[in-house]
């Protein structure tokens, strides 16, 4: 059951439904290989083709006393067949194609499943294009008039008025409750002009190079067209109407029902006449701002504008693929205009508050050069991957244990595993550290938003851990307790280190 | 020099741009030419360009500037301080993400509105699948990808798929890319989505402007001459 909210929005949908369905009718055509082959297998090109064919059987038959018939349409494919690169005799057999074939569905009924919304049931409906007469001639059906109206006709400034008409004549004729209708349409579409103004200047606004002259002139004329002189004539419907209330207001000598919602809608006729003239002055006055604004972007970017593009493939896509790893030091610079000025790192803030340990380690002998700022990997690259891989190998070891020590652990290790983790006497550094937090919550760093940034060497228990595979990272948390017992860790030959132990609980 | 010229340009190097709404004071300034030719004076000196558009003037280094514009050193302290093979990918990345929303050819330039990341991660492993099978397939491969660009779509192939933030997952690198173009205000997180900024879309039609093409071929061809000095 749908809310009767619901229902009012889905008011009518079957007619919505409708269009779609008749773009579906000859969207979902046969494809003959012949016609395939003659249209060069190009679908978007024969939809075009199929809609020119609708709009010069719609032109045709509009006109007074002209006939339409295939000798007609072949004519115009004939017109057409440079465009879509095909040979002028083949006019008539594609003719033939895309008025039985395509409009006609080969004569086939064609259902679809549409929603009906009084009854909240699909139903199916069927929908048709074309029509031939006995005549040999080709009508289009109501719905592909409509249809083809709708994709241009409707919109454009004859529309308006031929509501405002219609309104005035309904109006002269006491005919209330249509006149009501068409004066909520009036409503509507000058609301809906006005949204579409209102969108074309954020559109503006916003990338202005997406907008063309074309569109810009075509919004303008339509606004310039529709109200200028339309203003004049609503004001002689709402005296129209007036004069009408009034009248129904003097005779309302019997309290018949018929009369008072004759009033009533009367009333509301006047109210969607005042807001219509207001509305449209509010969007004849913004025409104004639109023209200033679209010139004011148009001046400030055409200068970029008109230089032309480049091919973004085939300048810079393809000549990436072509660089040596060593050249492709130089790439970061094509982001430069995009990314924002930073002054001179020797300026900067961050070198005054930098790690003090560089002094120190410019005089440490390893075999790590630092010199280079160039260089591939700097020891804070090398002592960050010993770190992770402590912290690795810790929860690696953890995996399906309650409880364990740090001497099973670091037993554990292969010789040379474990002497990469002493380096620096990172390993008893890191239990240490852990030690000093005493419990690690891991339900809790998971849970929160992880924005990690890279440590430049030193132990960073969250860095590590976001570098771990998912699944080493799912206990609840991690209690360190210090025991009395001590260890040993043998670094290299002649150095080792003594530690207490640590008993490592796991909680899931 | 008037003292409004240096003030426009302090403001400038904030965060590369002012707004008319935002900054009115400043882009007032601009207005003004006096200050306006002091400044063009300084486009000179120092080495960047005034680009004014949709009511916001950018002050944007040039790539030969090398007193404030950001290299790939920049780049490596902000994704990271990844290895190079690393960043030959995660730049190569951007500029494949560049071109996924800005490679239109005739007309429009935006190609999309907004880029999700299955469907970028679903696109690149595609291409870099391509590169593969053409590096093995095509006698001639060398003359279309080096070695070292055939190991970034190997590097990228072998990639894991969960959600690691490491550049050990293909999650990580794209997460990598976006936080960068995120700081640097080029894209943003729309519900899920990432979407170009107001910034990104003004700078596109500069960026690609047939004017910087010899910008750019002096920035690809720059590497190559080094390689030949050393």
């Amino acid at each position: 059951m749908i809310s009767a909210e619901s229902k009012e929005l889905l008011q009518d949908f079957e007619k919505r439904m409708q269009f779609v369905n008749l773009i579906k009718y000859w969207l979902q055509r046969s494809k003959p290989t012949e016609i395939r082959e003659l249209l060069h297998n190009d679908d978007d090109k024969t939809d075009n083709l199929i809609l020119m064919v609708m709009v010069f059987i719609m032109d045709s038959t509009l006109r007074y006393g002209e006939r339409c018939t295939k000798k007609e349409i072949t004519a115009f494919l004939r017109e057409l067949a440079d465009v879509y690169e095909y040979e002028p005799e083949a006019a008539s057999m594609l003719a033939d194609y895309i008025v039985t074939d395509v409009l006609q569905s080969d004569g086939k009924i064609r259902l679809f499943d549409t929603f009906n919304t009084d009854e909240e049931i699909f139903r199916e409906k069927s929908s048709l294009i074309l029509i031939e007469q006995q005549s040999g001639s080709y009508v289009l059906t109501n719905e592909a008039y409509e249809f083809l109206f709708r994709t241009k006709e409707i919109d454009n400034e004859l529309d308006f008025s031929v509501n405002r008409f219609k309104l005035q004549e309904f109006i002269k004729r006491g005919n209330y409750s249509k006149a009501l209708r068409e004066s909520r349409e009036l409503v509507s579409r000058v609301r809906n002009l006005k949204t579409r103004m209102d969108d074309f200047m954020l559109r503006c606004r916003t990338n202005i190079s997406e907008v063309s002259i074309d569109e810009y002139e075509e919004i303008v004329t339509q606004v310039k067209d529709s109200f200028e002189d339309e203003n004049k004539q609503l004001s002689e419907i709402r005296t129209l109407v007036s004069a009408k209330l009034q009248a129904i207001v003097d005779a309302e000598i019997r309290n018949d029902d018929n009369i008072s919602m004759t009033e009533h809608d009367i009333r509301e006729i006047l109210e969607n006449i005042d807001t219509v003239i207001s509305e449209q002055s509010r969007v004849f006055n913004q025409k104004f701002t639109l023209s200033d604004l679209y010139s004011f972007l148009l001046d400030d970017s055409f200068s970029y504008l008109q230089a032309g593009r480049f091919d973004f493939e085939q300048e810079l896509i393809q000549p990436m693929q072509k660089i040596q790893l060593q050249d492709s030091k130089n790439v970061g610079k094509l982001f430069t205009p995009l990314y924002r000025p930073i002054f001179p790192h020797m300026f900067g803030l961050d070198f005054f508050y930098r790690r003090q340990n560089t002094i120190r380690e410019n005089i440490r002998d390893d075999e790590i050069d630092i010199v280079s700022a160039e260089n591939v990997e700097t020891e804070a690259d090398v002592r960050n991957k010993r770190y992770v891989d402590i912290i690795n190998g810790l929860f690696s070891y953890a995996e399906n244990k309650s409880v364990f020590f740090f001497s099973d652990y670091f037993n554990s290790l292969s010789e040379e595993r474990l002497q990469e983790q002493l380096k620096e006497k990172s390993l008893p550094d890191v239990m240490l550290k852990l030690y000093g937090y005493g419990e690690i919550d891991m339900a809790d760093w998971r849970s929160k938003e992880q924005d990690i940034i890279v440590p430049v060497g030193e132990f960073d228990l969250s860095y590590c851990l976001s570098e771990l595979p998912k699944e080493l990272v799912q206990m609840n948390t991690i209690l360190i307790h210090r025991l009395d017992e001590e260890v040993t860790l043998s670094n290299g030959a002649d150095d080792s280190i003594r530690m207490n132990n640590f008993k490592i609980e796991v909680k899931r | 020099m008037k003292s409004e010229s240096l003030k426009l340009f302090a403001k400038l190097m904030e965060k590369g741009y002012i707004t008319r709404e935002q900054e009115s004071v400043y882009y007032e300034y601009y207005n003004d030419s006096e200050i306006a030719s002091e400044l063009a004076v300084m486009e000179q000196e120092l080495d960047f360009t005034l680009y004014k558009t949709n009511g916001r003037l950018y002050l944007l280094p040039n790539p030969s500037n090398e007193l404030f514009s950001q290299d790939n050193n920049d780049f490596r302290r902000s994704v990271g301080n990844e290895k190079l093979e690393e960043l030959y990918l995660l730049n190569y990345m951007a500029v494949f993400l560049l071109h996924e929303l800005y490679g239109g050819k005739g007309n429009t330039l935006q190609t999309r509105y907004y880029i999700k990341e299955s469907d970028f991660l679903n696109e690149f492993t595609l291409h870099c699948e391509q590169v593969r099978a053409e590096g093995e397939s095509l006698k001639n491969a060398s003359a279309k990808y080096s070695m070292d660009f055939l190991r970034l779509a190997d590097n990228w192939l072998a990639k894991r798929g969960d959600e690691s933030i490491s550049t050990d997952t293909k999650h990580g690198c794209f997460m990598k890319i976006i936080r960068k173009f995120r700081d640097e205000e080029l894209l943003y997180d729309a519900d899920g989505v990432w979407k170009p900024t107001v910034k990104l879309n003004d700078l596109m039609p500069y960026y690609l402007s047939q004017n910087r093409i010899a910008e750019i071929h002096s920035i690809l061809e720059g590497g190559k001459k080094d390689a030949g000095n050393s």
